[in-house]
């Protein structure tokens, strides 16, 4: 038997690395010819060939091909192809390739273009990447753009609830979505409680989601990978964006710190309710309502082999209040932040060994805070909970022949947890408890990208993860292997199978993604999440209209998924005025159980042209099981729902304006939602002592309490849509150019649901009945921004 | 272009200040009816089966939930049934245990109550074998502060998926005709499940600051799942607290609510002090 798997493996790799001595490689980095930004993705294709490859996500490319003369064409979304002939006949040749952006050319003027990223060729499933222009374009809550929200308009993909940032994939939870800004996780993606997320689509180049088929470089959570790549920075000339909103206003900085060779990128937005409401209180008071951000990244070219980048994130949310009186000053408030930075090292061994080292730092915190200070008397109280990564990456691109290129690399996390942390501090008593936990997640991967023939693709990769908390280890395989077939030019047919690991929790009882919710390791006690995905899809490219059409069917499980039991509190103290306050271990407050999602989802998509955008739809059913939650029955997940529809639709009426529009539509969500109420009687054993005890006392059930119908989320009620709107005008003025966008947010004012909750009515003769009222946030919400690029 | 800015304005303005009513609305919930409610504990060591029966309160309706009076309620085991008449004096449905029907370890009762053109049923078995033997493993009387420790130690019955319910009552007169009773508080609310725990020896502790007599009894009860399910759910309700969990009420009652549930049950007598 193993004798004849090697013997498998020997002709697999005489197919795909056919003697070398008589080939040549062509390689180098895609840019933008303006910015001299690399272009990731980018394809390289070889025409009259039939073979190609795609730029990684530094702009590298490196293809190796038999001695000869070749037209290579060089493409990517939304730039003007460029084809160049190559002689590649006597050496390896170093070949950059700067890429203009088609508007620039065309002077606005759209053509109907030779699709430039077929989804039918690319060897990966469950994956897709949205234009950060189109997003721009698309109307958005009080014309705050974010890129992040246009996700959950994606198939497979649902909010946290009205208004929210809160991604939920493939019947996942919001903890389950490795969200990275340039190699750094991000651990809290909220503005505003989730109303904005923090990523400023200003200094964001791209964004790409994966929902399966995951690649065995990513590693860590179990239902999706959010890729956010920040902009490097103009190499050639300074420019700038700024823009004003009802909300907060922004600004963008970029340009070379030496020409062509170096460049920075700066970005700040803030919000300003604050200072709008200051002229109205009195002086002592100082209210602290803000969110802001700051994005910095700076990059420099060390000859032709290095490439060195620095980026930076810093967010922060406040929300308090201050107040000085002559003697005593009262300060309480909570605020959450998450500053990152990232330095990475690119290193180009030879045209085809590429590498890249990260050095990455991420550190979210939450804290509640309550201060007073008298004269005789100090009493400070605050109560954090974080988590604090330094994390090291080495990776290798390793591209052996135009049919078999290798990924690799090796990734040591080293986090620090604090799930809880009191301090409180009282003249003469004061109190500290601090829990921290420390950990090490490591992770091992190797990814072959195989094309064993001109039809056929595949991706096997796999990766080992480690992670070690309180001297328990845990070491779990994790095999990934995506496969595409060409079923003709223009449509394929794609499988994928994923094994996926989670060793650090998200405990939140709200599901809505609060700052309150609590990040904790995997322990002794509770298990590392686990989940096995198979994905089943088709896509199909119509190369005249420049859609592409995919239709996908997957089916996940998990277990060891976190629930909360019954009645626990995501506070996890008991009475935080009590000098006796003793924090609450968050292990005893959770459980563990079995997760089972499945579904379908369509997408199409139109990424140019007069009128572009997209329709998704998806069909999924969303499942859990814990032997404690529910009496051990189960129960739709919190995010569960049959339906889900978006459009999106960006109109170029003009040169100079666009009109958008988005429809959505999901089927209502399960709520656990009281239909009744009953009087309960719990047996105390007194009647077992005194047989008189039946009649003496008060025996009777005396404890009121709910009907749940079924239990829990076992009621829908309302389903949800909502259209939103907007137009843009555009204006070249002799310094910069300005945009004007006016829209409306759910435009036919629908009542959303954002929750219910049991309310008292009395009629004429003051009987009281209970009735559910449902609250709604967003009613028909108009906006106005202005914006400058110069 | 000024003349449309303040248009616009205006617009935006009156449209966001007439929009306080959009935020609250009633819900229709569908297929919200009242629901019988039943709950009764059976065991060999009380005389009386008692049943309560009640409706439940629907949501949308201004009903009340009174105790039933004219229920038809029977009880049966695997080879007879008996009809519990309405008993004023218990507020229940109640019968007599006697020779001729009789709560029995191990055997398997079944209950049904019907009113207008609604009926229910549930069954229930109730648990056989030795109850476990109590020992009292520490007492403290703090005269200072009224208070009582007491610790109790048993050993839960091995290989077997047993609950159980232990009680701590000081007594008052022990040697009247019509003794007092009075429960101290239990710290870990004294119900425990195998399923759920790995431990087989529970250690209960309990204080109470009112409670001053010498004479104190354990009872510790070996009950079924339905007893366990029902008596901690009804204990960690919370009602509509926004910063927990929901907890969602057992019940063992088709087609309505509540539970029928059995147990065993075995006393500890032990004095305090001199």
């Amino acid at each position: 038997m193993k004798f004849k798997i090697l013997l498998l493996l020997l002709f697999i790799i005489s197919l795909i690395t056919p003697s070398y001595a008589q080939k040549l490689t062509i390689s180098g980095f895609v840019k933008d010819k303006e910015s001299l930004e690399s272009l990731p993705s980018a394809t390289i294709y070889v025409l009259d060939y039939n073979a190609g490859t795609t730029s990684n996500n530094y702009g590298f490319y490196s293809l190796t091909l038999p001695k000869n003369t070749y037209k290579i064409r060089f493409s990517f979304v939304g730039y003007e192809p460029k084809d160049f002939e190559v002689d590649l006949t006597t050496s390896n040749i170093t070949f950059d390739v700067e890429l203009e952006q088609r508007l620039k050319i065309l002077k606005g003027v759209e053509i109907s273009a030779e699709r430039q990223i077929k989804n039918s060729n690319s060897n990966t499933i469950s994956t897709i990447n949205v234009p950060v222009t189109q997003i721009k374009t698309m109307p958005a809550l009080l014309g705050e753009k974010d890129v992040f929200k246009s996700l959950q308009l994606l198939p497979g993909v649902k909010s946290g609830g009205e208004g929210s940032t809160g991604l939920f994939v493939r019947g996942g939870s919001s903890d389950q979505n490795l969200i990275i800004l340039d190699d750094a996780p991000m651990y809290n993606t909220n503005h505003l409680f989730g109303f904005l997320s923090i990523f400023n689509g200003d200094a964001i180049k791209n964004i790409n989601l994966t929902k399966g088929g995951f690649p065995a470089r990513f590693g860590g959570r179990l239902s999706s990978v959010v890729e956010v790549t920040m902009k490097e920075g103009n190499k050639t000339k300074y420019s700038g964006e700024a823009g004003i909103g009802l909300l907060s206003s922004r600004l963008v900085l970029e340009g070379p710190l030496k020409k062509n060779v170096s460049s920075f990128l700066f970005s700040a937005r803030r919000s300003y309710m604050d200072v709008i409401v200051r002229p109205f209180i009195t002086d002592t008071e100082k209210p602290k309502f803000f969110f802001l951000d700051f994005n910095l990244k700076l990059n420099y070219d060390l000859g032709n082999k290095n490439k060195i980048y620095l980026s930076g994130y810093f967010g922060r949310d406040a929300f308090g209040y201050r107040q000085k009186e002559e003697k005593t000053i009262t300060d309480f408030g909570l605020f959450w932040q998450n500053p990152t930075s990232t330095l990475r090292w690119n290193h180009i061994y030879n045209s085809k060994l590429f590498s890249n080292t990260s050095l990455i730092y991420s550190d979210y915190i939450f804290k509640i805070y309550s201060k007073f200070k008298s004269e005789n008397n100090i009493y400070s109280l605050s109560y954090h909970s974080g988590i604090r990564d330094i994390s090291l990456k080495h990776d290798f691109d390793y591209y052996i022949s135009s049919n078999y290129s290798l990924k690799t690399g090796i990734q040591v996390i080293n986090h620090v947890f604090t799930p809880s942390a009191l301090v409180v501090k009282e003249d003469a008593h004061n109190l500290k408890k601090v829990k921290k936990y420390y950990s090490f997640e490591n992770g091992l991967y190797v990814e072959n990208h195989i094309n064993v023939n001109n039809n056929l693709m595949s991706n096997i990769g796999f990766r080992l993860s480690h992670f070690v908390a309180d001297k328990q280890h845990y070491f779990n395989p994790e095999p990934r292997v995506t496969v595409n077939y060409k079923l003709s030019d223009d449509f394929s047919a794609k499988i994928a199978y994923s094994a996926m690991n989670q060793y650090i929790h998200l405990l939140s009882n709200t599901g809505i993604g609060l700052p309150t919710d609590l990040w904790v390791p995997s322990t002794k006690n509770v298990k590392p999440q686990r989940s096995q995905q198979i994905a089943l899809g088709f896509a199909k490219d119509v190369k005249d209209a420049d859609i592409s059409v995919s239709l996908e069917g997957y089916y996940k499980k998990s277990k060891n998924i976190l629930g909360y039991l019954p009645n626990a509190s995501f506070l996890l103290i008991d009475d935080i005025d009590s000098p006796n306050v003793t924090p609450i271990s968050w292990e005893d407050n959770v459980t563990a159980g079995i997760g089972n999602s499945y579904g379908a989802e369509l997408f199409v998509q139109k990424r140019s042209g007069t009128v572009s955008g997209w329709i998704s739809y998806t069909l999924s059913w969303n499942k859990r099981l814990f032997e404690k939650i529910n009496f051990g029955k189960e129960f739709w997940a919190t995010q569960d729902r049959r339906h889900d529809l978006a459009i999106v639709l960006i109109y170029k009426i003009t040169e100079r304006s666009t009109l958008s529009a988005t429809w959505v539509y999901g089927s209502s969500t399960p709520v656990t939602l009281p239909i009744g109420f009953f009087k309960a009687k719990k047996n105390n054993l007194i009647e077992v002592l005194n047989p008189n005890a039946q009649t003496n006392m008060n025996l009777e059930p005396n404890y009121t309490v709910y009907d749940y119908k079924e239990g829990i989320n076992s009621i829908r009620l309302r389903d949800y849509h909502r259209l939103d709107i907007s137009y843009q005008n555009h204006k070249k003025l002799t310094k910069y150019e300005r945009t004007i966008e006016v829209g409306v947010y759910n435009v036919y004012n629908r009542k959303n649901p954002f929750f219910y909750m049991l309310s008292e009515e009395h009629n004429s003769s003051n009987k009281s009945k209970a009735v559910v009222k449902q609250f709604s946030l967003f009613p028909f919400i108009p906006s106005i921004s202005y914006s400058i690029k110069f | 272009m000024k003349n449309t800015i303040i248009i616009i304005i205006a617009i935006f303005s009156i449209f966001l200040t007439s929009c306080e009513k959009q935020f609250i609305s009633t819900v229709n919930v569908p297929n919200v009816q009242p629901k019988l409610v039943v709950n009764s504990y059976i065991s060999p060591q009380v005389e009386n089966i008692l049943v309560y029966v009640q409706y439940s309160i629907a949501i949308n309706s201004f009903q009340n939930n009174d105790i039933l009076t004219d229920a038809i309620v029977t009880i049966s085991d695997d080879k007879k049934t008996v009809t519990l008449p309405y008993n004023n004096l218990y507020r229940a449905y109640a019968v007599l245990q006697s020779d001729t029907f009789k709560i029995v370890e191990g055997k398997t009762y079944f209950l049904n109550v019907s009113h207008k053109d609604k009926s229910v049923s549930a069954q229930c078995t109730v648990p056989s074998g030795d109850i476990p033997k109590v020992t009292i493993v520490d007492t403290n009387f703090i005269f200072s502060n009224n208070e009582t420790y007491i610790k109790t130690k048993f050993v839960d019955r091995e290989n077997s998926n047993d609950c159980y319910h232990i009680a701590c009552y000081g007594i008052n007169d022990l040697d009247s005709i019509n003794p007092s009773y009075s429960q101290l508080i239990a710290a870990s609310n004294g119900y425990y499940c195998d399923k759920f725990s790995e431990n087989e020896i529970y250690d209960y502790f309990q204080k109470n600051t009112y409670v001053l007599t010498k004479d104190y009894v354990i009872v510790l009860a070996l009950t079924d799942e339905h007893y366990y399910y029902y008596s901690t759910s009804v204990l960690n309700f919370e009602g509509d607290n926004p910063f927990s969990e929901p907890s969602t009420i057992y019940s063992n009652i088709k087609g309505g609510l509540g539970v029928f549930a059995a147990y065993t049950s075995k006393k500890y007598y032990f004095k305090i002090g001199k």
